[in-house]
């Protein structure tokens, strides 16, 4: 997977709010291949849909670039890549479906646009295929959104948005408003759409099984930059930066013992960015006076895996001595689930 | 290895602090709960499991008196603390709710007023149960706030919901649902909004607040992660139904019925599918 279908090249965003400068995005660069899926991973705030809207070129980065098949958003108008190349799935299908819009007609009006050439039957046979491959059958041509099931209405989204046969998809928490058993199936239907046709994906998620499914690599999101990069499975099994592995051990299973396993930071995230140092600096429980002025630079791991802490080694050597770091690092706290004593 | 239940085991008393025995519920013809029944001890905590439209949320607003226009319970008792919850008017409901039981809500950023300061709604709730003076209100408000884990009690105080981020917004909300040292908590999803490691700070909360006080608390939730590591025993509903009740360990390691089992796989899928 060599040919860069996305290409996000030290993209920063600010934004103004209530007259402070929050940096929602900053120098983030990452590469998606053909045919590949790259997971976005961290929390409310971290800059994960702004992501996302830089690389649909919705909104302009203030530095850097967003390319698609190496072509910028901000060439000339013939230049610039075509909107029918790409597509993004929005969390809530219930408001991104037009309501008086039946089934049909919201699948079509993509094609309408971006196909005028084609005969009217040829634009409704591509429809009827697009909503097939998302695995909605014809008998709901005719039905408003409004008739539909939850997952059936993502599953018009997942239609509308292949319609025109798009190389990309940004896939914005695509199931986080669905149930377990409706969301394995509709993953299973992106994935299936994407082994057939090709199309990259673009999927933000805080859903780490959704992530874990889906994704070959991952990037994990702080405030606006990457701490880690890298294979799904070594990201999610094998975490690196303190950030991702809180983020990582936070997760509630049925099957893994809760108590002293989450590494706990300090705090609470703030919207203020700092202009140097680490980005995690007073929250981190590793953390050392280098870490708020020093310059974090992404180290290479090995196999694709790279992260931006400057404690690595430090943490290494913590892991190694002591089995468990939460109990053994000062600054992190077992959860207070006073149950559990 | 199989999660840890709660250590500390709750006391079951001869009355439990709720008790709901064989609830049915319809809405004109339509029954959405049949012959639900559910306990929660002093202490203890029991979650309700159960996909979109499976009776969970219903049964919580049958408990709360909150059910949809025209829905009724047709059967069965509601009891809180041994005392019946049906046939109750509304007033009499609303003395309850908030004093003796209180909700937290799914969604705090929606659930708390936007026009009001954080501080008046508080002093709604004092006011909605008794007389108070202002100054008093403040200081009990600020010593909740403080007590769910807020840093600065006098800045949220004067703040609008507006300005709070969704975890700090739950906080307050929790810190409101308090204010009346209630017995019972119900909580519907209360974290479904917020970030994985927001959800474990609230949980934790709630677990804490629940066991200090020996409050009973029913946890309406999708995630099982949630009812394994939080909840002393657990309820699966399905289709306005209870398919399987018991201690949460023992439904997680044995699980008896088909849908608790397809619940459970379906909460555990294989990485590397794709």
């Amino acid at each position: 997977m060599s040919e860069a279908t996305m290409r996000l090249d030290h993209v920063t965003k600010t934004f103004r709010v209530r007259g402070r400068s929050v940096r929602a995005v900053q120098d983030v660069s990452l590469t998606i291949a053909r045919g590949e899926t790259l997971g976005l991973i961290g929390e409310s705030g971290s800059g994960k849909s702004t992501l996302g809207r830089i690389a649909m070129g919705l909104t302009a980065p203030d530095d850097g670039a967003a390319l698609f098949e190496d072509r910028p958003w901000t060439r000339s108008a013939a230049d610039r890549p075509r909107r029918k190349d790409l597509s993004i799935v929005f969390q809530d299908p219930g408001q991104a479906l037009d309501p008086r819009m039946t089934v049909g007609q919201s699948v079509l009006e993509p094609i309408q646009v971006h196909r005028r050439e084609w005969s009217r039957r040829q634009q409704e046979e591509r429809a009827r295929a697009a909503l097939r491959q998302a695995s909605i059958t014809d008998d709901l041509w005719q039905r408003f959104p409004n008739q539909l099931s939850g997952g059936q209405q993502q599953r018009v989204s997942i239609a509308r948005a292949v319609a025109t046969e798009p190389r990309f998809i940004v896939l914005d928490e695509p199931t986080a408003s669905l149930d377990a058993s409706v969301r394995h199936e509709l993953l299973a239907t992106l994935a299936a759409i994407q082994a057939a046709s090709g199309v990259s994906y673009l999927l933000i998620s805080h859903d780490m099984e959704t992530i874990a499914v889906m994704a070959h690599r991952v990037a994990v999101l702080y405030r606006g930059m990457i701490v880690e990069e890298g294979p799904t499975a070594r990201v999610l099994e094998q975490p690196r930066h303190p950030y991702t592995r809180s983020l990582i051990s936070a997760v509630l299973t049925t099957t893994v013992a809760p108590s002293s396993a989450w590494l706990r930071l300090r705090g609470t995230p703030t919207l203020d960015s700092a202009d140097e140092g680490c980005v995690l600096h007073g929250r981190c429980p590793f953390q050392h006076d280098d870490c708020r002025t020093g310059r974090v630079a992404m180290r290479e791991l090995g196999d694709d895996h790279r992260t931006a802490c400057l404690r690595l080694d430090h943490i290494d050597r913590v892991n190694s001595s002591a089995g468990d770091v939460a109990d053994a690092e000062e600054g992190t706290q077992a959860p207070t689930g006073a149950t559990r004593s | 290895m199989t999660a840890e239940p709660p250590a500390t085991e709750p006391v079951i008393t001869e009355s439990p602090v709720l008790s709901l025995a064989g609830v049915d519920v319809h809405i004109d013809d339509l029954q959405l709960l049949h012959g639900v029944s559910v306990r929660v001890g002093a202490g203890e905590t029991v979650g309700i499991v159960g996909e979109t439209g499976s009776g969970k949320s219903m049964t919580l607003r049958a408990v709360m008196g909150l059910l949809p226009p025209r829905g009724h319970v047709s059967a069965g008792t509601i009891e809180l603390a041994g005392e019946p919850l049906l046939g109750r008017s509304r007033e009499q409901l609303r003395r309850l709710c908030g004093k003796r039981m209180s909700m937290i809500p799914q969604q705090p950023l929606a659930a708390l007023n936007p026009i009001l300061s954080i501080e008046r709604q508080f002093r709604s709730i004092a006011k909605a149960h008794g007389r108070q003076r202002r100054t008093q209100t403040r200081v009990r408000a600020a010593e909740l706030l403080a007590h769910v884990g807020i840093v600065d009690p006098a800045r949220v105080l004067g703040s609008h919901v507006g300005e709070l981020s969704g975890g700090l917004a739950q906080r307050v909300a929790i810190a409101m649902a308090l204010y009346w040292e209630p017995q019972l908590l119900l909580a519907d999803e209360p974290t479904t909004a917020l970030d994985v490691t927001i959800q474990r700070e609230i949980l934790d909360l709630l677990a804490t607040l629940a066991a200090e006080q020996r409050r009973g608390m029913l946890l309406v939730t999708h995630d099982l992660g949630v009812v394994a590591n939080y909840c002393h025993s657990m309820v699966v509903m399905k289709s306005g139904r209870i398919v399987e009740t018991g201690r949460t360990a023992e439904v997680l390691a044995a699980p008896k019925a088909d849908y608790t089992r397809l619940l459970l796989s379906a909460g555990a899928i294989e990485r590397g599918a794709a």
